[in-house]
C-alpha cells in the first residue's frame, strides 16, 4: 500500500521542484563572459579612401504595448536617447579610423557619402534593442539589423565605473559590421559614393547644371559623367559644400553640448531604474515561489487523504501540516506580491523625475537645431536661385 | 618761394609714399589673411577627412576657418574701398563685394555677360561671408552653452572601456548580401579609443615672453601654437605668433 502512495506524493513535489527550477531562469539578468572588441583599423587608409558618416539623430519608436514593460517610460525619456545614443555610436565609429569624418546630423538630411539610420526599438535601462539601417550615397542599402543588448544592474557598478556607457559592446557591433561591410568595398566602390554624395549634393543645390552628371533609377544613383576639376560652376559649390560641412560640425557642437548634459543623469536614470527593477523582479519571484509552495503543500494534502482515506493518524497529521504550511505560503506570497508596490512606485517616480529633467533639453537642442538649419536652408534657397542666375549668365539660356 | 615749393613737393611726396605703403599693407594683411585660411582649410580637410578631430574640436576648428573666411572678405572690402584691383588669386571676388555698396540697382542691361557673372559671384561671396558670420556666432553660442564639466572640450564620448557581451544582433541585409545575424559571442573586449588630447611637449623655447602657457588651448590655438613653435623662418614665426594671440583673444 505505501509503494503504491509514493508516486502520488511525489507528483506535486516534482510539479514545484520544475517551477522552482524555472524560477532560476526569470527575469532579463543573463550572464556575459565575454564582450566584443572594437574592430580598429590596423594601417592607415588613404584620405581619398575615407568615406565620411553621417549618423542620424534616432528614432524614439514607439513605447512596449505591455503595460509592465512600459511602467513609467515616456515618450520623453525617447526623445532624449534619440539624441543620446546616436552620439554614442558616432564617437564609438570616430575612434576606429575606418572612416572619415562621422557626424551627427538631423533626420532627413542630405548629402552624406554613408548614411546610419536608427530606431529605438526597446531601451529601459536594462534592455536595449536598435534597429540599424546602413546606406550609401549611391542608394545601396548595407544592411538593416537589429541589435539587442540586455545587462544586469551589477554591471553599471563594474563597466560604468570608467564612463564607458554600459551598452559599449553594442554600439562595438554595430561599428564593427559598418567596418566589415566597408572592407568589401574596393577603391573603385568607394570612390564612387564619394563623387555621388558630392554630384548628389551638386544637383541639389544647381540641378540645371549638375542633374545631367548622374542617372537615377529606383533611388540608385550612378554617375555618368564628371564635371571639369576647374568648372567654374562646380568650384562655386564646393564652396557652399564647404560651409555645409563647417553647418554640420557647428550643429555637432550643440549635440556635444547635449550630451555631456545628459550623461550623468542619464546614466544614474538607468542605474536607478536597474536596481529598481531587479528589486522588484526579485520579490515577484519570492511572491511566485511562495504561493507556488503553498498550492503544492495543499494538492499534496489531497493527495495524502485520498491515499489513505484518513486511516493513518500520521498521514492526518502530514496533511494537517501540509495544509496549515500550504495557506501560510500562499498568503506570505500575498504579501510579497503587495511590496512590490513599493518598486513600482519607485520606478514611476524615477522616471517622471528623468522626464522633467530631460525635457528641457531637449526643447533646447531641438531649439537650436531647428533654429540654425532653418538659417542655413534660406540661405541655401537663396544660392541655389543664384547659382541659376549664373548658369543662366554663363551658359546663355534663360534663368529665373 | 622755392622753400614753399620744396615743401609743398616734399608733403605730396610723403603723403603719396605713405599711402602706398598703407596700400602695401593693406595687400600684405589680404596675403596673410589668405596664406592662413588656406592652411587652416587644407589642413581642416585633411584632419577633418581622416577623421582625427572629434566633434567639440572640429566644432572649434570649423569656427576658427569661418573667421578666416570672414577675415579674407574685410580684406577684400578694404582693398576695394582704398580703390585698389583685387590681386588675382586671393580670393576677392573681381567685383567689390556688395558688403560696402549693395548691388541693388539692377544693371544688368548695362554689363556684359562677364560682368554679370562677377556681380553674381560677388553676391555669392557675399553671401558665403554673412553664413561664416552666422557660424560664428553660434560658435560663440555652443562654447557659452557648454557645459562646466569639462574643460578640455569633448572627446570623451567613446574613449575607453571594457566591453562585455550582448546577445547579438539580428535581420536583413542589403543586397550585397552580409550576414544577417551579428557575432554575439566574441572574446573579452576594450572598447577602447584614443584620447584625442594631444600631449604638450617641450619647454618655451622660442616662446615670446607674453605668450600664456598655453594650458588652455584649444584645438585650433594647439595647432597655431605648434606651428610657431616648429617654424624656422623669423618672420613666418612672428606672423603665427600673431596669428596666436588673435585668435586667443578672439575666444576669450
Amino acid at each position: 500500500m505505501t509503494m503504491t502512495t509514493r508516486p502520488v506524493y511525489l507528483i506535486p513535489l516534482l510539479l514545484l521542484f520544475a517551477l522552482l527550477h524555472g524560477c532560476s531562469t526569470f527575469g532579463p539578468a543573463r550572464t556575459v563572459d565575454a564582450g566584443t572588441p572594437l574592430n580598429k583599423a590596423v594601417t592607415e587608409l588613404p584620405d581619398e579612401q575615407l568615406l565620411d558618416v553621417w549618423v542620424e539623430l534616432f528614432d524614439p519608436g514607439e513605447l512596449p504595448e505591455d503595460e509592465d514593460k512600459a511602467m513609467g517610460l515616456s515618450m520623453d525619456i525617447r526623445e532624449a536617447e534619440a539624441r543620446y545614443l546616436p552620439e554614442q555610436l558616432r564617437a564609438t565609429m570616430e575612434t576606429t579610423g575606418h572612416w572619415g569624418a562621422v557626424r551627427l546630423v538631423p533626420r532627413d538630411t542630405t548629402g552624406s557619402e554613408l548614411l546610419v539610420r536608427g530606431t529605438i526599438l526597446e531601451s529601459d535601462g536594462e534592455q536595449l534593442a536598435l534597429q540599424i539601417t546602413a546606406l550609401d550615397a549611391t542608394g545601396r542599402q548595407w544592411f538593416r539589423r537589429t541589435y539587442r543588448e540586455e545587462i544586469e544592474y551589477a554591471q553599471y557598478t563594474n563597466r560604468g565605473q570608467n564612463g564607458t556607457d554600459v551598452f559599449q559592446p553594442l554600439y562595438n557591433t554595430i561599428a564593427n559590421d559598418l567596418a566589415e561591410f566597408r572592407a568589401k568595398l574596393d577603391a573603385a566602390e568607394t570612390a564612387a559614393i564619394r563623387r555621388v554624395a558630392a554630384l548628389r549634393f551638386a544637383a541639389d543645390l544647381a540641378p540645371e547644371a549638375f542633374a545631367g552628371y548622374l542617372e537615377t533609377d529606383r533611388d540608385k544613383y550612378k554617375v555618368v559623367h564628371l564635371p571639369a576639376a576647374e568648372d567654374p560652376m562646380y568650384q562655386r559649390v564646393q564652396a557652399i559644400r564647404d560651409r555645409d560641412f563647417l553647418l554640420i560640425d557647428t550643429l555637432n557642437g550643440h549635440f556635444d553640448n547635449f550630451t555631456r548634459q545628459m550623461e550623468s543623469p542619464y546614466t544614474e536614470w538607468r542605474k536607478a531604474r536597474s536596481e529598481e527593477a531587479a528589486a522588484l523582479r526579485k520579490l515577484e519571484r519570492e511572491a511566485w515561489q511562495r504561493k507556488l509552495l503553498g498550492a503544492a503543500a495543499i494538492l499534496g494534502a489531497i493527495a495524502v487523504e485520498s491515499s489513505n482515506n484518513g486511516n493513518n493518524a500520521g498521514s492526518s497529521v502530514l496533511r494537517d501540516v501540509m495544509v496549515v504550511g500550504g495557506v501560510y505560503a500562499i498568503k506570505a506570497g500575498f504579501d510579497k506580491s503587495s511590496e512590490t508596490g513599493i518598486h513600482r512606485d519607485a520606478i514611476t517616480e524615477l522616471d517622471e523625475s528623468f522626464s522633467s529633467e530631460a525635457r528641457p533639453m531637449v526643447v533646447e537642442v531641438e531649439g537650436e537645431t531647428h533654429e540654425l538649419t532653418g538659417s542655413a536652408e534660406a540661405q541655401y534657397t537663396k544660392w541655389r536661385a543664384l547659382l541659376k542666375r549664373i548658369y543662366a549668365s554663363e551658359t546663355g539660356l534663360a534663368g529665373s | 618761394m622755392k622753400h614753399g615749393r620744396f615743401l609743398i613737393t616734399a608733403g605730396l611726396l610723403l603723403a603719396i609714399c605713405g599711402a602706398a605703403a598703407d596700400d602695401e599693407k593693406l595687400l600684405e594683411r589680404l596675403r596673410i589673411d589668405h596664406a592662413a585660411l588656406v592652411a587652416a582649410e587644407q589642413d581642416f580637410h585633411s584632419r577633418r577627412q581622416r577623421g582625427s578631430l572629434n566633434g567639440r574640436e572640429a566644432t572649434d576648428y570649423a569656427g576658427y576657418v569661418a573667421r578666416l573666411h570672414r577675415q579674407v572678405a574685410e580684406d577684400c572690402v578694404a582693398l576695394s574701398a582704398a580703390g585698389l584691383p583685387a590681386p588675382s588669386g586671393l580670393g576677392c571676388p573681381s567685383q567689390p563685394p556688395p558688403m560696402l555698396a549693395p548691388a541693388a540697382i539692377d544693371q544688368g542691361g548695362e554689363q556684359t555677360t562677364d560682368e554679370q557673372i562677377a556681380s553674381l559671384d560677388a553676391e555669392l561671396l557675399s553671401g558665403l561671408g554673412e553664413f561664416d558670420e552666422m557660424l560664428l556666432r553660434e560658435q560663440d553660442r555652443v562654447r557659452a552653452a557648454a557645459p562646466m564639466t569639462d574643460a578640455a572640450g569633448g572627446g570623451g564620448a567613446g574613449d575607453a572601456g571594457t566591453a562585455e557581451g550582448l546577445d547579438g544582433a539580428e535581420g536583413e541585409d542589403g543586397e550585397d548580401g552580409a550576414e544577417a545575424e551579428g557575432d554575439s559571442g566574441a572574446d573579452a573586449s576594450q572598447g577602447e579609443g584614443a584620447g584625442t588630447g594631444a600631449q604638450r611637449q617641450g619647454g618655451r623655447r622660442g616662446v615670446p615672453p607674453d605668450i600664456p602657457d598655453g594650458s588652455d588651448d584649444d584645438v585650433v590655438a594647439r595647432q597655431l601654437r605648434e606651428a610657431a613653435e616648429k617654424e624656422t623662418d623669423p618672420e613666418l614665426k612672428k606672423k603665427l605668433w600673431e596669428e596666436y594671440r588673435k585668435y586667443k583673444q578672439g575666444t576669450r
